[in-house]
């Protein structure tokens, strides 16, 4: 229990010094960017700190790489790796890294939606500056057959108004209507088009009154960074197979790092230590390689062989121990 | 040879420090890219790019690097006691006389690559990135199913082969216009972009036209007139460069670097008195802890000094007044932490 205890206390204190390490130099790079903003001072400080965080969160499994190195590091000088190795069978240390793998798993997982957060949150503070803001939106809904894709231009969030939107109404792939409006008022979800034209393939007429869209999370799409959105997206998590195949590689990806930085081996010299962290480097090179390249040919041999590699890594360094 | 270890220890250390950081930052810059999907989505011209910008962070944060890395060689030296064997054998002069040489050698690398090295390398990636904007090299990605060119127009598609959009749904911003059609085909030359859509209609809801039509070929193109002109950045001058410029942006960071490189050289000066602190009383954490206070407040008080100075609310003098009296409140704070008495 002691030496459990320790050994969280060690993964806990490599977690905070790796993460307020990589915080700071984030935040100066971010601090230097965003002096030129048109803002209060303090604002900029908060930004800069958003903004740390949200380059943390592109590269978890670059933070976790480094956290497991420095928990690696912390216990060697001391040899007390090599005595926990001794009393503490690699699974119980294996089984404490999986609480902080499930961190880092969920910090990956919802990476979009706390962008968007902090997204939201900084262009709340940057009230005042909305310059930065797309001002032209393409949403796209799809249900059964039907695609609906909108259109929505001069979008003033300051000024709580939409210039012009374009309603494009499709049926089993093919056109069916547009409606298109220049005197719009939107709340929080629904779209109010006042005297909208409706084109239809047959005719075209000048509606006079009212119509309303139900457009649901339309506050999350106006402050959204994406020029093009799908509602879907927003709807439930799509659990594609492309998803379940990086979900399935980051964790995979995740234990063999710990698991490499707490091996014997890596207690023998510093030599294999730096082979070993150079071959964890590559290993995570070549996962946001597989899951950035999309291949036109032999996809799914491409995603099996790379969940492949992935498996024999995490086996040789299981077995290799 | 002990100081000699002392220093291969600093060297390694700093190298393996610097290295870890900037592939860091490397990779989230070249991942934040990739996401938001620019135009050029080519994954190794991507890299590449990202690769110049590197050498033009590292003028930024090295005085952190620095004390990173020599927190962490006090934290072993302590821990393995060897600090304590140094200390009875080697006089102090003598390393701080060792760390005075390697400093001065590591600061002198740090001038060439902020003021040669990184400049050459920026002005490449500008370059680089005005030649990729300005050549149209388009990259259909199928599982998207969605193509966007710019501010031009975007398509929906089912399928894309050969250069051929099927069941394509596009939206042409300049023209308002909205095209659908069974299949659309794609071409491309040195400055034009051709779409040439099949069997379809094209519906205009623009504030002067409203009107549908169908076609049996629908053809449109733009043309690339994007200038090739190279905007350089404060990254792209030298600190004497910066100093001549009218921009007011650009000049206070000239000043911004001169002050930099000045707490970088405070830093290197006050290094070996942050390696060569026993651990006693358990104290040296709590040292390092606060020396990283002092720095990060003091950068944090630089750049307001900055914002304030481009802003025209204080002059040069009263700049570099402010910055020096830091300075020294920074130099007396290292000395009263780091104080061996």
């Amino acid at each position: 229990m002691i030496i459990a205890k320790y050994i969280l206390k060690k993964i806990l204190t490599s977690n905070f010094i790796i993460l307020s390490s990589f915080i700071s130099l984030f935040f100066i790079i971010s601090l230097v960017d965003n002096l030129n903003l048109k803002t209060n001072f303090f604002y900029v400080i908060l930004i800069s700190l958003l903004d740390s965080l949200s380059l943390i969160i592109i590269v978890p499994e670059v933070i976790f790489l480094f956290c497991c190195l420095c928990f690696c590091v912390l216990l060697k000088f001391s040899n007390e790796l090599l005595i926990i190795r001794h009393y503490l069978d690699k699974k119980i240390i294996l089984f404490f890294f999986i609480l902080f793998i499930l961190f880092y798993f969920l910090a990956n997982f919802s990476k979009s939606q706390i962008d968007e957060s902090i997204d939201q949150t900084k262009y709340s503070l940057l009230s005042e500056n909305l310059d930065n803001f797309v001002k032209n939106k393409v949403v796209v809904t799809e249900s059964n057959n039907d695609k609906i894709i909108y259109e929505l231009s001069d979008i003033d969030i300051k000024g709580k108004n939409i210039g012009s939107i374009k309603i494009h109404n499709f049926k089993n792939n093919y056109f069916k209507s547009t409606l298109s409006s220049d005197n719009i008022e939107y709340n929080e979800s629904i779209i109010t088009l006042y005297s909208p034209t409706l084109i239809t393939s047959k005719n075209i007429t000048k509606v006079h009154g009212k119509y309303s869209y139900n457009l649901k999370f339309l506050t999350r799409i106006l402050y959204s960074n994406d020029e093009i959105l799908y509602l879907n997206n927003y709807k439930y998590v799509n659990y594609s197979y492309n998803s379940i195949v990086k979900i399935l590689n980051f964790t995979i990806l995740l234990i063999t790092l710990s698991m490499v930085f707490i091996s014997k081996k890596i207690l023998k010299n510093n030599l294999i230590t730096f082979v070993y962290t150079l071959l964890c480097l590559i290993l995570i090179i070549y996962n946001f390689m597989i899951n950035f390249i999309n291949v036109q040919f032999f996809g799914i041999l491409f995603i099996s062989l790379g969940i492949f590699i992935n498996l024999t890594i995490f086996l040789y360094f299981y077995i290799d121990d | 040879m002990l100081p000699r270890y002392l220093i291969y220890n600093y060297i390694k250390n700093l190298t393996i420090f610097l290295f870890s950081f900037l592939i860091t930052i490397w990779a989230s810059q070249t991942i934040r890219l990739l996401e938001i999907g620019v135009s050029y989505n080519d994954l190794f011209e991507i890299v590449y790019l990202t690769v110049l910008l590197i050498p033009s962070y590292i003028i930024n944060i090295f005085h952190l690097i620095l004390i990173f890395s020599v927190f962490f060689l006090n934290y072993k030296f302590n821990n393995t006691n060897e600090l304590f064997i140094i200390s009875q054998y080697v006089k102090r002069k003598l390393i701080s006389k060792n760390f005075l040489v390697i400093n001065t050698i590591i600061f002198l690398i740090l001038i060439i690559n902020s003021e040669y090295i990184s400049q050459h390398l920026y002005k490449d990636y500008k370059q680089k990135e005005v030649e990729l904007r300005s050549e149209f090299k388009v990259q259909v990605q199928n599982s998207k199913r969605e193509f966007k060119l710019d501010d031009h127009f975007v398509i929906f598609f089912d399928k894309f082969e050969d250069d051929i959009f099927f069941n394509p749904k596009a939206i042409i911003f300049s023209d308002d216009l909205l095209v659908e059609s069974e299949n659309a085909k794609i071409t491309y030359n040195d400055n034009k972009i051709n779409l040439e859509f099949y069997n379809g209609s094209r519906v205009s809801s623009s504030k002067k036209e409203k009107s549908i039509t169908n076609f049996l070929k629908f053809n449109f193109f733009i043309e690339n007139n994007s200038e090739e002109i190279v905007y350089p950045d404060k990254e792209s001058f030298s600190v004497y460069e910066l100093l001549k410029q009218d921009d007011k942006k650009l000049n206070v960071a000239g000043h911004s670097k001169i002050i930099n490189y000045i707490l970088i050289l405070i830093v290197l000066i006050n290094i070996h008195r942050v390696v060569n602190t026993v651990n006693l009383k358990n104290q040296t954490n709590f040292r390092n802890l606060k020396l990283l206070i002092f720095m990060l407040t003091f950068i944090i008080a630089n750049s307001f000094l900055n914002k304030i100075l481009t802003l025209y609310t204080i002059n040069n003098l009263i700049y570099y007044c402010i910055n020096i009296i830091l300075l020294i409140l920074l130099q007396l704070g290292i000395w009263k932490t780091y104080d061996y008495s």
